[in-house]
């Protein structure tokens, strides 16, 4: 448990540290004015350079540093293998009907999208037997009365797709 | 100062700014009182609908929200052993076990009682500290913006949890984030990478919809825990649950938990989370007899419902005083009044002082709303505890976009959502604070504009920076403060 923090924490601090160059290269090509003596590309170039330094901290400690304190480890042991992928599921399917719902959120409508999203969504967080005549009736009923509110009472713009 | 208390109670007591403080106060408690919904997502879930409201208007809402949201925390804390909110953490240490002890009715009329004199305190100190540290603000130039911008910045990064260096990179990547589209003063674009929507930069608001809701979303789909009904504690109030004995045997604790709340507002980025537990441990080292806190006596509620909202008076000084914003909430305060061009800091005062004493009389309204909806309706909240989750947070993500893409009527919004969402769970999962990334992407900007516009006026020289004295103390405070935190931390994975 605790070598797997210190290992987590020193591929961290390559990543950043290899970040961080990233960020420096590509401040290289912001412009400057050359009558100022701290141009736009300053405060980027500094932070990428703190954030090295961070970075490489963060390296050795993990490399040489003693065991991290209790405080810092992950608080649950990995307990069941299936309830871990289980968990590991939910979250990538959750991702992924986030990412779909703003993709088709403009072409199709608020309206359609919005009661898709939390039809499935209601169904991949779902703990015990789904219950699909409910959800399909919240996922409908939530996604018209938002609408109403925000178009009608709130007066803010959302996109009504192919109903529009 | 009391011309304008009249001015500004005139602007809340009419129906429209009471009825959105009810509301506020009402939803806050649900958010506060409901594990993993936080005052910080309630505050910024409402944050789009104050558009099109006036000012006073919009802040009555979102102050409501605040103070509701720290205060429903102790409903969960003590009924079900799940503080609600990270301001209520330490609740659960002694509420619970009151609870089990059949004190559970005891436990929360004190908590709310003690929150709403908690408040009371903090407000006391922000309306006789913020405008005359708003004065003195006042003749703070460049120099001195930057070094507290610094020294705030510093000061997140060392104080929050975990690891000191980790919070610092959290700062960074803030900043950084903060650094993409046009720069301040010349105004050349960063970092945008030909995108023409990356030119105006991140907002705010995405930013943090994405970070704290989003992020929450995702652990929740992956944590299995659920509440279950049976475990809800019996409860029965009556009054406030404790004699006028016990009160005066509180008051030193009291006191103590007010000071220690209110400063931990004050200072910038942290707020009720941190309190809260710093105030239960002081309360516990200075009792007569610590061996019985965690057994369920009355110190430890009152000590931790007391800091948590005396935080909020706290957090508010810096934020109407100088513009920089004491923690989560009030940087979502901040753009909740940026939203209506009012930029935060000393000159507020002058300029919008009907606001500024608008604000002042909403929290006064709003602490009062907060005693009478929590007692009288907690029966309601328990219920709504009930609500299942995989229910609820799909709606609220569902808000999230609604806000995000309101906000400039663009798909971009919605994406920087998602962007700062997996930021954000990426960050907690690797053990990176969340707090200091916010906090770099609003002081970024404020201090990397006000270095640049200081050594315009200096010629390009820094040394003005570290010899004036407001600018120069900060600077070396910040310093310290690092050092020091370093220092604890060596002695900490050695010892």
């Amino acid at each position: 448990m605790r070598v797997d923090a210190r290992k987590r924490d020193l591929y961290l601090g390559i990543g950043f540290l290899l970040f961080s160059i990233g960020v420096w290269i590509a401040s290289l090509s912001i412009k400057h004015l050359v009558v100022a003596r701290i141009s736009s590309s300053f405060v980027p170039q500094l932070a990428a350079i703190i954030l090295a330094i961070l970075s490489i901290i963060l390296i050795l400690q993990s490399v040489f540093g003693a065991p991290k304190s209790s405080a810092e480890t992950e608080p649950a042991a990995e307990q069941e293998d299936q309830s871990v992928s289980k968990r590991k599921r939910r979250v990538q399917l959750t991702f992924l009907l986030i990412l779909f719902y703003l993709l088709f959120l403009e072409p199709v409508g608020f309206l359609i999208t919005t009661a898709l999203y939390l039809f499935f969504q209601f169904w991949v967080l779902s703990r015990r037997k789904p219950n699909l005549v409910v959800y399909a009736i919240t996922a409908i009923s939530t996604s018209v009365i938002i609408y109403y509110l925000f178009v009608k009472v709130f007066v803010l713009f959302l996109p009504a797709g192919i109903l529009g | 100062m009391l011309e304008m208390f009249y001015v500004g109670f005139a602007q809340v007591l009419a129906l429209k700014p009471l009825v959105l403080i009810f509301l506020g106060v009402g939803v806050g408690i649900v958010f506060g009182a409901i594990p993993g919904l936080t005052a910080t997502m309630a505050v910024a879930l409402f944050l789009p609908i104050t558009f099109g409201m006036h000012p006073v208007e919009g802040m009555s809402l979102l102050i409501g929200l605040y103070i509701g949201g720290v205060s429903g925390g102790l409903i969960s804390a003590i009924l079900i052993k799940i503080p609600g909110t990270p301001s209520s953490i330490a609740t659960t240490f002694d509420g619970y076990p009151m609870a089990e002890k059949g004190e559970a009715g005891k436990a929360l009329g004190a908590g709310i009682f003690y929150s709403f004199l908690g408040g009371w305190f903090s407000f006391l100190v922000l309306f006789f500290i913020a405008p005359p540290l708003a004065d003195i603000a006042l003749k703070f130039g460049p120099p001195e913006y930057f070094s507290i911008a610094i020294f705030s910045l510093t000061l997140i990064a060392s104080l929050s949890t975990g690891s000191t260096i980790k919070g610092l990179m959290s700062g960074i990547v803030g900043i950084l984030l903060s650094c993409v589209g046009t720069a301040p003063i010349d105004a050349f674009p960063r970092f945008t990478f030909g995108f023409r929507e990356l030119d105006g930069g991140f907002n705010l608001l995405p930013a943090l919809v994405g970070l704290f809701a989003i992020t929450e979303i995702l652990k929740t789909a992956e944590s299995d825990i659920e509440i279950k009904l049976e475990h809800i504690a019996n409860y029965k109030i009556k009054g406030f649950g404790f004699s006028a004995k016990e009160f005066v045997q509180q008051l030193g604790n009291f006191i103590r938990s007010a000071l220690i709340g209110t400063g931990i507002g004050i200072l910038p980025g942290i707020g009720g989370g941190t309190s809260n537990i710093l105030s239960y441990i002081a309360a516990k080292k200075m009792s007569k007899h610590p061996e019985k806190f965690g057994t369920g006596i009355l110190d430890g509620v009152v000590a931790s419902e007391t800091a948590n909202n005396a935080s909020i008076g706290g957090a508010l000084v810096p934020l109407l005083a100088m513009g920089i914003p004491g923690d989560t909430v009030t940087a979502m305060l901040l753009g909740g009044l940026m939203i209506h061009g009012l930029s935060p800091g000393p000159l507020l005062f002058t300029t919008s002082g009907n606001i500024v004493y608008g604000i002042f009389a909403a929290l006064i309204v709003a602490n009062f709303v907060m005693v009478l909806m929590e007692y009288f309706g907690i029966r309601f909240f328990v219920r709504l505890l009930k609500i299942p989750k995989h229910i609820m947070l799909p709606i609220i993500i569902v808000f999230c976009v609604v806000g995000a893409y309101g906000l400039n009527n663009r798909v971009f919004d919605a994406w920087s959502v998602m962007l700062f969402g997996v930021i954000g769970y990426a960050f907690e999962k690797w053990g990176f604070p969340l707090a200091p990334v916010i906090l770099g992407f609003i002081l970024g900007p404020i201090a990397e504009t006000n270095l640049r516009r200081g050594l315009m006026m200096t010629q390009g020289d820094f040394l003005p920076f570290l010899t004036k004295p407001v600018s120069g103390a900060f600077l070396v405070i910040a310093l310290a403060s690092v050092v020091y935190s370093v220092i604890k931390e060596r002695k900490r994975t050695k010892g």
